[in-house]
C-alpha cells in the first residue's frame, strides 16, 4: 500500500453498519458522473483486500490507472491500512457494538480511529450518532443528520444502547430522538454535549430523501431495502466533492447494489426471502428483526447466521446473542422457528428465553435437514437468515427452501 | 428475594447481564438495576444477588468511582456469606489496579490481590474449559490482557481466598496459570464470559442455591442441550483454543 500509485482522490468508507451499501453507492455515482473509479466492490475490506484494490489499478510501470478510489475499509484494520495510504476523504457510517474478538466495544473502536486516521483526512460524519462523529476531532468534518420522521422514539427499547451516558462528563444523556441504539439526537444535561447539527439534513419520505443542505433543498432516490442513513452519507460525500445535485440524485439512481444480500421469490403461496442479517453484530440482526416485526402477515424464520470461518478452527462466540433483539420476534405473527448451523442450540435457548414456546422452534445442525423442518404454508412468509460469511450456502439452502416450497405447494 | 445489577449503563457489554436476568426471572427475584452513584440496594437491605458483568475502560472507571464508597459494605457482606458474581471485564475492577502498555496505572478497588496489564492492539480471544468442583465449565474469554497475583499483596475480603475455576483447556488469570478466577466465601469473580451462568446449567444451579433459592432452571432442557453440545465441542483435542 505504502509503495502503490496512489488515485488523484482517495475515498474510504468505514464504520459498523453499511460501509458496503455507501462504497457502491459513491462509486456508482461517480461513475455515472463519467469518472473512472477503483472500487472493493464486494466487501474485501481488510488490509489484504484494500492492497489488492490498489494493486489492481497499477499498471506494470506503477501508475495509477484511476483517478479515483473508494475503498471500504474494515474499521478494525484501519491500524494496517493508514499508516501507509491517506485518503482525502473518509465517511464513517457508524459505530455499534460488533465483533467481541475484533471490536471489543465502539469507544474501543472511536479510539482506534482517532489514532489511526491521518490529521490531513477529511471526515464525513453521521451526526446522529454521537460515537462515531467525536473521532478524530482535530480532523476538517463534514456532518449528516436525518431529521425526525414519524417512527422515531424517544426511549431506547433495544437491549442495547452503546451510549447512554455522557462522553465526556458521564451523566445520563437526554435522547430527543432514538432510532435504534444510540443512532439518534442526544444532548448531556449536565454539560450541554449534544449531537452536532448536520450540515446535509435528510428527511425521509417514501422511496427518497429530501435533503437540505445550507439552504438549497434537491431529492434523492431510496433504492428498496436501503437505509436511507446511507445514501445520505453517499450523497453528503458527492456534493462535498462538488458533484451537483442533480448529478448526486441521478447518480444514486443508477447505483447498482451488490445482489448478496437480499433475494425474494414468490412460489405456490410462499414468499421465500433469504436476507442477510450478519452474524456477531447484534444492533444489525435486531435491525432485521425489528424490519422484519413491521413486515404484515405470517412469518416463517430460518436462522442461520453462524460464524462458519470461526467454526472451522474454533468455536464462535455466541454473548452477541443476549445483546439482540430476539424479544421482536415474541409475537404471534411468527408462527415458527428453524434454527440451522453449528450453533443452533444455542439459538434454541436464546429464542426460548425471549419468550417464543419451545414448541414453535426447531433446531438441526445440518442446514439442509433443518430446511426440511419448515412448514412453509401458504400464505406465509418465509424468511432465510444469514450472516456475512455463509452466502454462498445461503444461496444453496435459500434455492432449496424455494424447491421445497413448490413440491409441497403442487 | 432481589438480585441487584450494579451499574448496568456503565458495565453493559457481551450480553452478561442477562446472566443476572436469567437467575432473578427463574428464582422469581426482583431484579433491582442500580444506576451509578445510586446507593445499591445491598447495603441497606438483604440481597440474594450482587451482580456486576463486563463494561469498556469507562465504564470500569465509573463502576470503580461508583463502588468505592461501599467498599466497607461489600467486605461486609462478603463476611456474612451473601453471593456475588463478577464476570468478565468486572473481574479487573476488584483487583489492585490496571496497568497500560505505557506503564500508567489506574487504581481500581484493591479488593483482591492482582492487577491487570492492558494492551490497546493485542486481543485475547480464547475458548475456555475449566471444573468449577467437580463440574465442567464452559465460556469464553475476550480481554485485552492478563491478570497477575500479586504475592503478600494485602486483600481485604475473608479469606481463604481461593481460584474460582481449575483450567483444563485455553488460559486461566494469567497465561502460566491453570486457575481461572477468585473466590472469597461467596464473592465471585472470572473474567470468563459467556454468558457464562446461561451457559453453565451447573453453575446456576449452584448460585440458585446459594442464593436460597430450590427453583428449577428456565428453559433447562434446551439449556442443557446446548450445554452438553458445547461441553463436548471444547473438550475436542482439535477444537482451536485462541481465536
Amino acid at each position: 500500500m505504502r509503495l502503490a500509485a496512489r488515485p488523484e482522490l482517495l475515498v474510504t468508507v468505514t464504520g459498523t453498519n453499511g460501509k458496503t451499501t455507501v462504497t457502491n453507492l459513491i462509486a456508482d455515482a461517480m461513475i455515472s458522473s463519467g469518472r473512472r473509479v477503483l472500487v472493493n466492490r464486494l466487501g474485501s475490506n481488510t488490509e489484504t483486500g484494500v492492497a489488492s484494490a490498489l494493486l489492481s489499478g497499477l499498471t506494470l510501470r506503477n501508475r495509477q490507472k484511476y483517478p479515483a478510489a473508494v475503498l471500504e475499509v474494515d474499521e478494525r484494520s484501519s491500524v494496517k491500512i493508514y499508516p501507509h495510504m491517506t485518503p482525502d476523504y473518509t465517511v464513517i457510517t457508524n459505530l455499534t457494538r460488533d465483533s467481541v474478538m475484533r471490536n471489543a466495544f465502539p469507544e474501543y473502536m472511536a479510539e482506534l480511529l482517532t489514532r489511526y486516521i491521518p490529521p490531513s483526512t477529511t471526515l464525513v460524519l453521521n451526526a446522529d450518532d454521537l460515537i462515531s462523529c467525536r473521532v478524530s476531532p482535530e480532523n476538517e468534518r463534514v456532518y449528516y443528520s436525518v431529521s425526525r420522521s414519524p417512527t422515531d422514539r424517544a426511549e431506547c427499547e433495544n437491549i442495547v444502547n452503546d451510549l447512554p451516558l455522557c462522553p465526556v462528563c458521564s451523566a445520563p444523556l437526554e435522547y430527543a430522538i432514538i432510532r435504534q441504539g444510540h443512532i439518534g439526537r442526544a444532548r448531556c444535561p449536565n454539560c450541554g454535549l449534544a449531537s452536532p447539527e448536520g450540515d446535509f439534513t435528510a428527511r425521509v419520505l417514501p422511496g427518497r430523501l429530501e435533503i437540505s443542505e445550507t439552504g438549497d433543498v434537491f431529492d434523492c432516490p431510496v433504492p428498496a431495502h436501503v437505509d436511507p442513513y446511507d445514501v445520505l452519507a453517499a450523497a453528503t460525500l458527492l456534493r462535498t466533492l462538488g458533484l451537483s445535485s442533480d448529478g448526486v440524485a441521478r447518480g444514486l439512481a443508477s447505483a447498482s447494489l451488490p445482489s448478496t444480500r437480499r433475494r425474494e421469490v414468490m412460489i405456490g403461496g410462499v414468499r421465500v426471502v433469504t436476507l442477510m442479517a450478519k452474524d456477531k453484530k447484534a444492533v444489525a440482526c435486531s435491525r432485521t428483526f425489528d424490519a422484519l416485526r413491521s413486515a404484515p402477515g405470517k412469518k416463517e424464520v430460518y436462522l442461520m447466521m453462524n460464524c462458519l470461518y470461526d467454526q472451522r478452527h474454533w468455536s464462535e462466540n455466541t454473548c452477541w446473542l443476549y445483546d439482540c433483539d430476539f424479544e421482536l420476534l415474541a409475537r404471534p405473527d411468527f408462527t415458527h422457528f428453524v434454527a440451522a448451523g453449528p450453533r443452533c442450540l444455542d439459538y434454541r435457548l436464546r429464542l426460548e428465553l425471549a419468550g417464543i414456546p419451545e414448541n414453535l422452534i426447531d433446531a438441526d445442525p445440518d442446514e439442509r435437514r433443518a430446511a426440511r423442518l419448515l412448514r412453509l404454508a401458504p400464505g406465509t412468509d418465509v424468511y432465510i437468515l444469514y450472516g456475512t460469511d455463509s452466502v454462498r450456502l445461503a444461496r444453496r439452502v435459500g434455492r432449496y427452501v424455494e424447491r421445497l416450497a413448490g413440491r409441497r405447494t403442487k | 428475594m432481589t438480585v441487584e445489577i450494579l451499574y448496568p449503563e456503565a458495565m453493559n457489554l457481551y450480553g452478561e447481564q442477562a446472566n443476572a436476568r436469567y437467575l432473578a426471572k427463574a428464582a422469581g427475584a426482583e431484579l433491582a438495576l442500580t444506576h451509578l452513584y445510586e446507593r445499591p440496594r445491598f447495603t441497606y437491605e438483604d440481597v440474594a444477588l450482587v451482580y456486576m458483568g463486563s463494561g469498556s475502560w469507562s465504564g470500569q472507571l465509573l463502576a470503580r468511582d461508583a463502588l468505592t464508597p461501599w467498599i466497607g459494605d461489600l467486605i461486609k457482606r462478603t463476611e456474612r456469606g451473601g453471593t456475588t458474581l463478577f464476570t468478565g471485564s468486572a473481574f479487573e475492577v476488584l483487583g489492585k489496579y490496571i496497568q497500560d502498555e505505557a506503564g500508567n496505572c489506574q487504581p481500581m478497588l484493591g479488593l483482591l490481590p492482582f492487577y491487570t496489564g492492558r494492551s490497546f492492539l493485542n486481543r485475547y480471544n480464547a475458548i475456555y474449559l475449566g471444573k468449577l468442583g467437580g463440574e465442567t465449565i464452559v465460556g469464553h474469554k475476550s480481554q485485552f490482557g492478563w491478570s497477575h497475583l500479586i504475592p503478600d499483596a494485602p486483600c481485604p475480603l475473608p479469606g481463604p481466598l481461593t481460584f474460582l475455576f481449575r483450567t483444563l483447556r485455553g488460559s486461566g488469570l494469567d497465561r502460566d496459570t491453570a486457575w481461572e478466577g477468585l473466590r472469597s466465601k461467596n464473592l465471585m469473580a472470572t473474567a470468563v464470559s459467556g454468558p457464562v451462568v446461561i451457559q453453565n446449567p451447573p453453575l446456576a444451579r449452584y448460585l440458585l442455591a446459594l442464593m436460597g433459592s430450590g427453583a428449577p432452571l428456565l428453559c433447562a432442557d434446551a439449556a442443557a442441550a446446548s450445554y452438553r453440545a458445547r461441553v463436548r465441542e471444547f473438550s475436542d483435542p482439535g477444537r482451536g483454543v485462541v481465536y
